[in-house]
């Protein structure tokens, strides 16, 4: 078969997994207890690999409050030498089944959403969501944060454990839904988060401290994007490792470098730099405040969402700068760069088009398009969290390595 | 002003095209963008994949 026959079944192949695969969540526990492979010493972070002493403000300040909430330092002090003493090892999340918002940063204390792909028997992995602010995942770090995470993952996880045990929630149908209500699922989960809520509702309130839960989420509008990345990443997975196949399988970014997976190249990382995202800051911000794009939620556009479903939600496009026509304008080119149409996410305003999906790197390649990501920004000094929300880009040069890679493997 | 009805062809972006629709204008959709910038060795894959 010629080569250009062997891609293309390939990507067929690869192409039907991610558009069949599903994501129901199964379970809530200990990243230590549930994560294959995860050790006592490991530190997981979002984007490809990148060590501690590298690592942008906001990300080494997450790893700092991280090992202080494990119990494993008493200081944020103590944290920043202890993390750079070598006794602890970094991955990234993905290389781990796992993906986490922003900072990513996931150690084994700290409670997890288990995702499975039912239809391709594989599990996905992601830290709680703590609502916006002083948090975590934007390097801050302090009592409120701490206690905050404490309940988490005394209080909230086993809840939700209990919750999820007694009836598994479909989430791939949630997100769908959502689509046609106006989320893209990056910016906006007005929707989605409280179709989850709806869900939930009753097994939580049953608990003595249902209440307390319930609440927590209620007020956390992106309360679902915790729940929908673990989700989308479960359906790429499965896609991933598909011989010959030229669809991208991961996007993610860790302030420093945007690195991408390539289904028949399986686990080797391809990088650029990071870009700085354009978009609209909140008051008294601008770009020369901001870090650079970092966090693993680029697995939204990796399924289909986020700005892959830019149509479906022009209020997001208006948030960032733009109007309904460029909503419009973003699907419409990224269906040049992708193998096909998404099943199960279809968007109103296209006469329910499937959103495209199947990233595929040769069209990127040839086209020179971008997967438009939409994308929080971040201060590029920790803890001071979100400054404003726009849209960024893989580098080309991740994509460019890629395919010298792809045509030194398959003998071009 | 012409005397005949304006016919227009739009090559490439669509800027122009919704102010002309809104005017009644017929317009052609031409797609084209400028040819994309890449390093020769990629020039040099895509070529053979395009084979």
């Amino acid at each position: 078969m010629e080569i250009g026959e062997e891609i293309e079944q390939a990507n067929r192949e690869a192409f039907d997994i991610m558009n069949t695969g599903n994501a129901v969540l199964v379970d809530f526990d200990l990243a230590g207890k549930v994560i294959p492979g995860m050790k006592e010493n490991y530190i997981l972070h979002a984007g490809p690999p990148v060590e501690y002493r590298n690592m942008i403000e906001s990300m080494k300040a997450a790893v700092q409050g991280a090992l202080v909430f494990d119990g494993k330092a008493d200081t944020i002090e103590q944290a920043d030498r202890m993390a750079q003493s070598g006794d602890f090892v970094f991955r990234p999340c993905h290389e781990l089944s796992t993906v986490g918002p922003m900072a990513g940063i996931t150690t084994p204390g700290m409670y997890v959403a288990v995702v499975e792909n039912t239809a391709y028997r594989n599990r996905t992995y992601c830290n709680l969501h703590e609502g916006r602010g002083a948090i975590l995942r934007f390097g801050a770090t302090g009592k409120e944060v701490n206690d905050r995470l404490h309940w988490m993952n005394d209080v909230m996880g086993p809840a939700l454990k209990e919750s999820v045990r007694k009836k598994p929630i479909d989430l791939k149908a949630i997100a769908a839904e959502g689509v046609q209500m106006g989320d893209e699922l990056h910016q906006r989960f007005k929707a989605t988060s409280l179709l989850f809520l709806t869900s939930i509702a009753s097994s939580l309130l049953e608990q003595e401290k249902g209440m307390e839960v319930y609440r927590f989420i209620a007020e956390r509008e992106q309360f679902f994007l915790n729940l929908s990345m673990p989700a989308m990443k479960a359906i790429a997975d499965a896609a991933d490792g598909v011989k010959y196949s030229t669809l991208v399988t991961r996007m993610t970014r860790n302030g420093v470098n945007f690195g991408i997976q390539v289904s028949g190249l399986k686990g080797k990382w391809f990088t650029g730099p990071a870009e700085v995202p354009k978009g609209l800051y909140f008051m008294g911000f601008s770009q020369n405040d901001a870090a650079g794009d970092f966090g693993d939620s680029a697995i939204m556009e990796t399924g289909g969402l986020g700005g892959m479903a830019s149509a479906a939600a022009p209020a997001v496009t208006r948030f960032v700068g733009g109007n309904a026509k460029d909503a419009m304008r973003v699907t419409e080119e990224a269906y040049r760069i992708t193998h096909g149409q998404s099943r199960d996410f279809q968007i109103p305003s296209l006469d329910f088009r499937g959103t495209p999906l199947g990233i595929d790197m040769l069209k990127v390649n040839e086209t020179g398009i971008l997967p438009s990501i939409n994308t929080g920004i971040a201060h590029r000094k920790a803890g001071i969290g979100q400054i404003g929300a726009g849209i960024s880009h893989p580098p080309i040069e991740a994509f460019n390595e890629a395919l010298r890679e792809f045509a030194r493997v398959y003998g071009l | 002003m012409a005397q005949t009805k304006l016919k227009v062809i739009n090559v490439g972006t669509e800027w122009f095209v919704p102010f002309l629709e809104e005017q009644g204008v017929n317009v052609l959709r031409v797609e084209w963008s400028p040819p994309v910038e890449r390093p020769s060795d990629i020039t040099s894959i895509l070529r053979k994949l395009r084979k």
